[in-house]
């Protein structure tokens, strides 16, 4: 069955209000952290999980939905909606501006992005060619632009494809932190459901994770989804 | 016709107004003289043109001998000046102090008498003392001043020379807030019958402190040219600068130092001011002084007068029910009449929240006058405000139409999740596989390479373009070879053409740009060490062959042409691997 006949199969359980077999449908036999998923069914599955109170793995693909439908304000507003349930309050530390300007405002797809940055580069390099045969002196001020543009959008795209690459959810109620792999470690802090991170590494049944603050340990990989 | 009327009336009127103004004056070029010279003596009658010449006392020790008159009509700033300039020779009797003048005449009946100059008559071996061409004067206009009052600093300089590069220094004026009242003034004065050219500066001082408080002199230092000394006798036609010899002195002109003694103001136990002058203060509202609730309108107070209105302050003003906003007071200055008047205006944003009358009350602001040495208040008039709305918490009145309604929260009564998306656009992934990543970062690596190739290609283009020698390389190879594809077995001269095309490509491969090829060019040509003997040798025994033909009449046909041919072609293919 393909993803668009499960996505009709999803859409009527949700119209029935069973939010399960929905969910179910969507996945049958997919992980639903796969990159097969398009952002529509990644926006149904947020909406699918928050009705039925998990709300880390809501948060989880309503991320996932953004990621590929940056400019759909109803994404905005469910990932919004759906943070502002989560139980501890993180202050960022020491984000670029750049970072802040790609989470929060950056309309284009790592897809695109990359787009952008190939024909923007292939642009300044045409223009650099057409410069060695012909010297027109506007020419040097458009490949400046470009240039800029270049390095904007690389940028971008870069800081795109390392804040997807890699993030996780908390999807248990609570989830203790440890200094290392194992419970008997000592604990650091404790985390609730929905809170996000950044995964800097995995092993084996942990992840070695590190909070927007800056907070960094060791979670049993049981209680997030990522 | 009307034009010309309207001339004959400006003419008529003029001169009456002029006749009423009408004055003598006397003029000198120099009030010291030696005996045995004339004096030129200027009477200038001034607002008239058409009065007999003027006539001056006898028997004072002088004899009067009449020059000449000329008369000019000037138009200064739309208004009309007569003038006629009577011209005088003047001779000494005798030496020593000598009042001339003054010099009288008659103007419709009535008699206008000029000033008196007093003259030094020397005498003929006395040496008459050096000329007065400019100097500087300063004054100021109270020596003995309160703190805050203002002192008036006059700096004054007098000139009828040529000057340049003047430099003026002005005192520091330590102790004083100053404000330089306007741009320097310039105008004509005449002194003791000279005419001067001044120009003035003038400064208001405002003392900080009680003490003694000094103004060290101004300094003008300027470049004059001077005439040398007249010539003796009458003749001032001699006397101009074009025929006379002149010379340039650098001068350094310094006026007076003054003390001023500064006294705090009197003591005042009801009165704690700064304000030092004369001031009076005035308050409008910006609209009409009914408005309604939670509208604004702007108070403005503003002092102003003679004095250092910049230092008042407003004091605080607290209204029942009312929010106010202070702005940032403002203070202009201007020169009026030669004195400093300034304005200082507070500006305050006033927002009633309740309905009802609102009272501004007077705001005061004391001064301390120095003219009368008594303490003065400035008050501004009480101003109500009617504010429409609700008084004391009622309802608010409802105005259908106005835009001024008051903003509220909205109400919330839930808030729940946007619906899901039922559409197929976006349910398959559109993000690339990893597979694609790497095939776009190889495509952006095509550019700079197509950008390699061409820059290559920019740079085989200009050393082609520009080096013979590269150019003949380059099309040696193709060159030889059309000339080896023209021979063919019908050819006549086949040994000559195959020779010359071959030492051709030899020489424009080579660069070289030999005729013909003798054994030894050959082995310079084609080194040992770079191309082999074989080479060597089969590039010689070619050329043999072929030389032998040439010279020996030999002709070159069927399967002999074909060898040599391939053997050219061998030989040519072994040099291009080879050469460079």
């Amino acid at each position: 069955m393909d993803i668009i006949q499960r996505h009709y199969e999803a859409l009527s359980a949700l119209k029935d209000g069973d939010f399960e077999k929905a969910i179910k449908a969507y996945k049958n036999g997919i992980d639903t952290s796969s990159d097969l998923l398009g952002g529509a069914v990644h926006y149904n599955l947020g909406i699918l999980h928050f009705r039925n109170q998990d709300l880390g793995k809501a948060i989880f693909h309503f991320r996932h939905a953004r990621e590929q439908l940056p400019r759909n304000a109803d994404v905005a507003f469910n990932l919004n909606y759906v943070r502002k349930q989560t139980t501890d309050k993180i202050e960022v530390q020491n984000e670029s501006f750049l970072g802040k300007f790609v989470t929060n405002n950056y309309p284009l797809t790592f897809e695109e992005s990359g787009i952008l940055t190939t024909v923007l580069w292939g642009t300044f390099m045409i223009c650099a060619s057409l410069r060695l045969f012909k010297k027109i002196p506007w020419l040097s001020y458009v490949q400046r632009g470009l240039l800029v543009g270049v390095a904007l959008s690389a940028a971008a795209t870069f800081a795109i494809y390392t804040k997807q690459s890699d993030f996780g959810v908390v999807t248990s109620e609570e989830a203790n932190v440890y200094s290392g792999q194992s419970t008997k470690s000592v604990l650091l802090f404790r985390l609730h459901e929905g809170t996000e991170f950044t995964i800097k590494s995995s092993e084996q049944d942990w992840l070695r994770l590190v909070l927007a603050d800056g907070k960094t340990g060791w979670m049993h990989k049981k209680h997030a989804i990522h | 016709m009307n034009r010309k009327i309207g001339l004959i009336f400006l003419v008529f009127f003029t001169n009456i107004t002029q006749l009423l103004a009408a004055s003598l004056q006397l003029k000198v070029e120099r009030t010291a003289v030696s005996q045995e010279d004339q004096l030129v003596v200027q009477v200038i009658l001034d607002g008239a043109r058409n009065a007999p010449s003027p006539s001056f006392p006898e028997g004072q020790g002088y004899t009067v001998q009449y020059g000449g008159v000329s008369q000019q009509m000037q138009i200064i700033n739309g208004r009309m000046n007569s003038q006629a300039v009577f011209t005088f020779f003047v001779s000494f009797d005798r030496t020593g102090s000598v009042d001339l003048g003054p010099a009288t005449t008659q103007l419709d009946g009535k008699t206008l008498t000029s000033n008196t100059l007093k003259i030094q008559v020397l005498k003929p071996s006395e040496k008459p003392p050096e000329e007065t061409y400019y100097f500087v004067e300063s004054q100021i206009d109270k020596n003995e001043a309160y703190v805050g009052e203002k002192v008036l600093y006059v700096f004054k300089f007098y000139n009828r020379a040529q000057i340049a590069n003047a430099e003026l220094n002005m005192p520091k004026f330590d102790g004083f807030w100053k404000e330089e009242l306007g741009k320097q003034r310039e105008y004509r004065e005449t002194r003791e019958g000279i005419d001067w050219q001044v120009t003035e500066i003038r400064v208001a001082l405002f003392p900080n402190g009680p003490g003694q408080l000094k103004i060290d002199p101004a300094v003008l230092g300027l470049d004059a040219v001077i005439r040398s000394q007249r010539r003796r006798g009458v003749g001032s036609f001699f006397d101009d600068a074009f025929f006379g010899s002149t010379r340039t002195k650098r001068v350094r002109l310094t006026s007076e130092s003054f003390e001023v003694r500064v006294k705090g103001l009197p003591v005042n136990a009801d009165v704690k001011t700064n304000l030092v002058g004369k001031f009076e203060a005035k308050a409008a509202l910006s609209k009409t002084s009914q408005i309604n609730v939670g509208e604004s309108l702007t108070l403005t107070v503003g002092l102003s007068g003679e004095g250092n209105v910049w230092d008042a302050k407003l004091g605080k003003l607290s209204l029942d029910s009312v929010k106010t906003y202070e702005d940032k007071p403002t203070v202009e200055k201007a020169e009026r009449n030669g004195k400093l008047w300034a304005k200082k205006e507070f500006k305050l944003a006033l927002v009633p929240s309740r309905g009802g009358e609102v009272l501004v009350p007077s705001m005061e602001f004391p001064f301390f006058n120095p003219e009368t040495q008594k303490y003065e208040v400035a008050k501004t008039a009480p101003i109500s405000i009617v504010v429409n709305g609700s008084d004391g918490g009622g309802e608010e009145l409802t105005i259908v139409g106005s835009r001024n309604r008051k903003k509220q929260d909205i109400q919330v009564f839930g808030s729940d999740l946007m619906p899901p998306m039922s559409g197929t656009e976006n349910v398959e992934s559109k993000a690339w596989t990893q597979n694609q990543v790497y095939w776009m970062l190889a495509f952006n690596g095509l550019f700079p390479m197509f950008y390699g190739v061409l820059f290559a290609l920019r740079r085989r283009r200009e050393k082609y373009s520009h080096d013979l020698t590269y150019q003949k390389m380059s099309k040696a190879l193709s060159q030889f070879r059309r000339a080896l594809n023209k021979v063919g077995a019908d050819t006549e001269d086949a040994p000559e053409r195959l020779a010359k095309a071959f030492i051709r490509y030899l020489n424009d491969r080579l660069g070289e740009n030999l005729q013909g090829l003798t054994t030894q060019e050959v082995e310079r040509i084609l080194p040992a060490e770079k191309f082999g003997s074989d080479l060597i040798a089969a590039v010689k025994s070619t050329l043999s062959k072929l030389d032998a033909c040439r010279f020996g009449g030999t002709e070159l046909r069927g399967e002999e042409l074909a060898s040599i041919k391939e053997e050219l072609e061998s030989n040519v293919q072994k040099i291009e691997r080879k050469a460079p």
